[in-house]
């Protein structure tokens, strides 16, 4: 593997997307490698949305220029660009079979070709049987499919996903995402998807691009933005986070309300700086503490709510009077440790789940 | 990882940019209102401001129209029977669409069919009938207690006649969105019957109430069928219009009086505008459809009103009809086909008959086609944001001019020494481009709709598949709109049938209309063929209409399979 640019399949550099006043994207650059699969993950109006379209000559750029496989596509019409795309609304020509609607890219071949790669196609997606059947006639999920389909028949270099889940009912949405990924995976079709749901981002992407306000938040693996979120955004859009404003009281160490709290290695902060403190509730320990160990704080159960496979607990700390702790106990945990409101134990806070920003 | 290596060979039809398509359909859109709609009225505008021999005189016309009385007299009276007629046709509009939407009223169907006939007859027919009813020698003259039907009484019969299937489509859309939970919450906190109606029913209803106010004013005031026919002495300012143009050649008068005309006209406009943009929110996604109960008082007494007025409707039409077949009212009543021999009257014969088919069927063609593909291209294409937005405000425009405005701005447009347009003064095409762009409004909003409710993606899918967006429109957006397309056509030709409004100024001898043919005829004293011919465009009209029912019904019926499981 290089390093070398020529390397990624699509690269996007410098790109912004004004609509008048308003600045819709900004200063945005990334590059995707061939067969990767990417996830521009963000809340509504972040802009993910502006820039898949933008890829995609839809909506052109303001500035900035696009390459894909080596040829700069920045002002080319979709049309002359190479993608297939699916919507959040899957845009299934109503009155045409499924069959017409998955041939309906296939123009330039005669008609025993396309007759064969349709049928290739809807083997793929599962639905062999479901050719003459119109749209309407479909399920929600099997729709999908369909659009899916349509959108990958002309064989497209790059396969954009808008949504493409969202209308759907969650127990479909769960298998989709599993089918979709395999699907990826077969034909190895560079793929984007824009969603703004971290769960669907964590288990579908080879990398996420967190987006908001119009600018890239962080890139990374689904483990990195998890574990490492680059941003108090980041870290607050995906998963449950608890923050808690403090100082800094040296390399490794800072400090909250009474605490002092040490990090695993140098946060980067001078001396006395305000800065915040963040770990996830899940990483809150209970049990098997070691004795005398670094970040054990007292604290006291104020509420404990049952979520099925764990508990929530709302925990008061000497952090700092309104810092309220979230913790996450197993169900085990709490069993065995009869947790209850009221009652006062030492949790811990291991030193390599600490991420600090600055303070907000 | 390697570059990218070659894709597999892959179908690519021929790529062309397809997007000066777009532009030249929405430019030639744009020209087309710009020179049949914009430029004659501003030529109407500087008529107004100009002496005989054209020099520009400012406001001088309008001092002299506001400073004679019997021009004067004419805005008062417009307004006075315009505003009569809307009290009464909303009042008994409104009870006839609650009775239709409200109750469990039987025949109601039957009753819906009645209201829809004015739609089929030129206004000219109303005022025929009434001539007939309650004329000199009317056969329920004793009903009027001595007051003549020829003017202020007769105006106000005929135009509510005239504008009662108008205000009934507003008020009957407007009671059917409704949200069935506010009754049941006002019946749970146990409010009575009738402050229930003015708590919810009235306010639900009120942004309808207050369209259907303002198109009924509008169509009475531009309205000049049934003040020419009726009005007798009593001049109002679509017949001044007509009599300064026509009978005493004076376009500089005549242009003033259109432009007073206009000011009602644009004031209406802009209101219903206003309170259509209020509309939209009103009813959530949420909201429960309202099922009517039983209520056997209720429903025979609402089935005894609507009996009364489809009567009333049935008979003016039934009126026209029968005095069409009589040879000599009221003194030789046998019947015959006489006035129904054209040839032998002035006003230009059966070949006006035939010359009307041709302008409908024109107008329903290229008009159809022309405003739908405008409406494509300003609902579906992406940028272009400015072009796009002049053709949309263009496109609403024509709804606020009366007919007689315009034709008269045609006049002076087209008729102006030295316009290269000029050839078409007089001709067939005039009377065509002139009634598209007069009807151009509502069917340009009925294609916006249709088009609203289709995926806005079809256009982003086919230019990712590398298919030209005209093909999606002939492949897609044509076929699903058909129902659409088949509602503009039949408009623009009953539209172009029954108009008498702003062809009058722009017939020529041998382009003569039905409906002017009427509107001559009855000048010339020859009422019954002028009946005989106003039937002539109902039966027409009617026919047409079963017909696109019947069409209707067979497309929707091969669109099952695509538009339910």
């Amino acid at each position: 593997m290089t390093s070398d640019n020529s390397a990624s399949y699509l690269q996007v550099r410098d790109l912004e997307k004004r609509f008048g006043e308003f600045t819709a994207l900004r200063d945005i650059s990334l590059s995707i490698d061939k067969g990767e699969f990417v996830v521009f993950l963000g809340p509504s109006g972040c802009g993910k949305t502006t820039l898949l379209r933008a890829i995609a000559g839809l909506d052109r750029q303001s500035k900035g220029s696009i390459v894909q496989a080596g040829r700069e596509i920045s002002n080319l019409p979709p049309a002359q660009r190479d993608f297939g795309i699916v919507f959040q609304s899957y845009a299934l020509f109503p009155n045409l079979t499924v069959d017409s609607n998955v041939a309906y890219g296939l123009r330039g071949l005669d008609r025993a070709s396309r007759k064969k790669r349709v049928g290739e196609l809807l083997h793929l997606i599962g639905l062999p049987d479901s050719g003459a059947k119109f749209p309407a006639q479909l399920s929600g999920g099997q729709q999908q499919r369909i659009a899916l389909a349509r959108a990958l028949a002309p064989s497209p270099g790059l396969l954009l996903l808008d949504e493409p889940l969202s209308a759907l009912d969650a127990r479909v949405r769960i298998h989709l995402r599993r089918e979709i990924r395999e699907l990826q995976r077969r034909l190895n079709v560079t793929t984007i998807m824009v969603t703004h749901d971290q769960e669907e981002a964590l288990t579908m992407a080879d990398r996420i691009v967190v987006m908001n306000h119009g600018v890239i938040e962080q890139i990374g693996t689904p483990e990195e933005i998890y574990r490492r979120p680059a941003s108090v955004f980041v870290a607050n859009f995906v998963g449950a986070m608890n923050f808690v404003g403090g100082k800094s009281s040296g390399a490794e160490l800072v400090r909250c309300g009474s605490v002092d709290l040490a990090s695993n290695e140098p946060h980067g902060f001078r001396q006395g700086a305000d800065i915040t403190v963040a770990i996830r509730p899940e990483d809150i320990a209970v049990r098997n503490l070691p004795p005398g160990g670094s970040n054990i704080v007292e604290a006291r159960i104020v509420d404990l709510e049952f979520l099925g496979a764990f508990c929530r607990a709302t925990l008061a700390t000497g952090l700092g009077e309104t810092a309220e702790l979230k913790a996450d106990f197993s169900i085990n945990a709490v069993r065995d440790l009869n947790l209850q409101p009221g009652h006062s134990l030492p949790v811990r806070l291991p030193p390599d789940r600490l991420v600090v920003y600055p303070a907000a | 990882m390697t570059a990218v290596t070659d894709d597999p060979a892959r179908p690519q039809a021929k790529v062309r940019d397809d997007r000066w398509i777009a532009i030249l359909v929405l430019l030639a859109i744009a020209v087309f209102l710009a020179l049949f709609f914009v430029v004659p009225l501003a030529a109407l505008l500087m008529k107004s401001f100009a002496d005989r021999s054209g020099e520009f005189v400012g406001l001088k016309n309008f001092i002299t129209y506001f400073s004679t009385p019997s021009l004067f007299q004419s805005l008062w009276n417009s307004v006075f029977v315009s505003a009569i007629t809307t009290v009464i046709c909303v009042t008994l509009a409104f009870l006839f669409a609650y009775a239709l939407t409200r109750t469990c009223m039987k025949l109601a169907r039957i009753f819906r069919a009645a209201a829809q006939i004015p739609i089929l007859a030129p206004s000219l027919l109303p005022g025929i009938s009434l001539v007939y009813l309650f004329g000199n020698q009317g056969m329920l003259k004793e009903w009027l207690f001595g007051a003549s039907i020829y003017g202020p009484i007769g105006i106000v019969i005929g135009e509510v006649f005239y504008t009662f299937p108008h205000a009934l489509m507003i008020l009957i859309t407007a009671l059917s969105l409704t949200d069935a939970r506010l009754y049941e919450a006002a019946e749970s906190l146990g409010a009575s019957r009738v402050r229930t109606f003015f708590t919810v029913t009235l306010p639900g209803a009120k942004y309808g109430l207050i369209s259907a106010i303002f198109v009924v004013f509008t169509l009475t005031i531009t309205d000049f069928g049934v003040p020419k026919v009726i009005g007798g002495k009593f001049n109002v300012l679509a017949t001044d219009i007509y009599k300064q143009v026509i009978g005493q050649q004076n376009f500089e008068m005549g242009a003033v009086v259109a432009i007073v005309l206009l000011a009602p006209a644009v004031l209406a406009f802009v209101v219903d505008r206003l309170v259509a943009r209020k509309q939209i929110a009103l009813l959530s996604a949420r909201a429960v459809p309202y099922a009517p109960k039983k209520n056997p008082v209720k429903d025979w007494s609402f089935l005894l009103y609507c009996l009364v007025v489809s009567t009333a409707i049935v008979g003016i039409i039934a009126m026209a009809a029968a005095a069409s077949f009589i040879k000599l009212w009221p003194y030789n009543l046998t019947l015959s086909f006489d006035n129904y021999r054209f040839d032998l009257m002035d006003g230009g014969g059966w070949a006006a008959y035939y010359n009307s088919i041709e302008l409908g069927l024109w107008v329903a063609l290229v008009g159809t086609l022309f405003i739908f593909a405008g409406a494509y291209m300003v609902e579906k294409m992406r940028g272009l944001y400015a072009l796009r937005g002049v053709v949309q405000f263009a496109a609403v425009l024509p709804m606020a001019v009366p007919g007689l405005a315009l034709g008269l701005g045609y006049i002076f447009f087209f008729n102006y020494p030295g316009n290269p347009l000029g050839f078409i003064y007089g001709t067939m095409a005039i009377l065509v481009v002139n009634t598209v762009a007069h009807f151009y409004t509502v069917p340009h909003l009925t294609a916006a709709t249709a088009l609203k409710q289709l995926d806005h993606e079809f256009e982003s899918v086919s230019q990712s598949l590398k298919v030209p967006f005209y093909i999606t429109f002939v492949r897609v957006t044509l076929p699903v709109c058909s129902p659409a397309l088949l509602d503009i056509s039949i408009y623009l030709f009953l539209n172009a049938m029954t108009t008498a409004s702003s062809v009058v100024f722009l017939y020529a001898p041998d382009t003569a209309l039905a409906s002017i043919a009427v509107l001559n005829m009855d000048d010339a004293g020859d009422i019954a063929p002028a009946a005989a011919m106003a039937m002539m465009i109902v039966y027409t009209s009617a026919g047409l209409r079963l017909l696109h029912e019947g069409v209707s019904f067979l497309i929707l019926r091969k669109a099952q399979a695509w538009r339910k499981r």
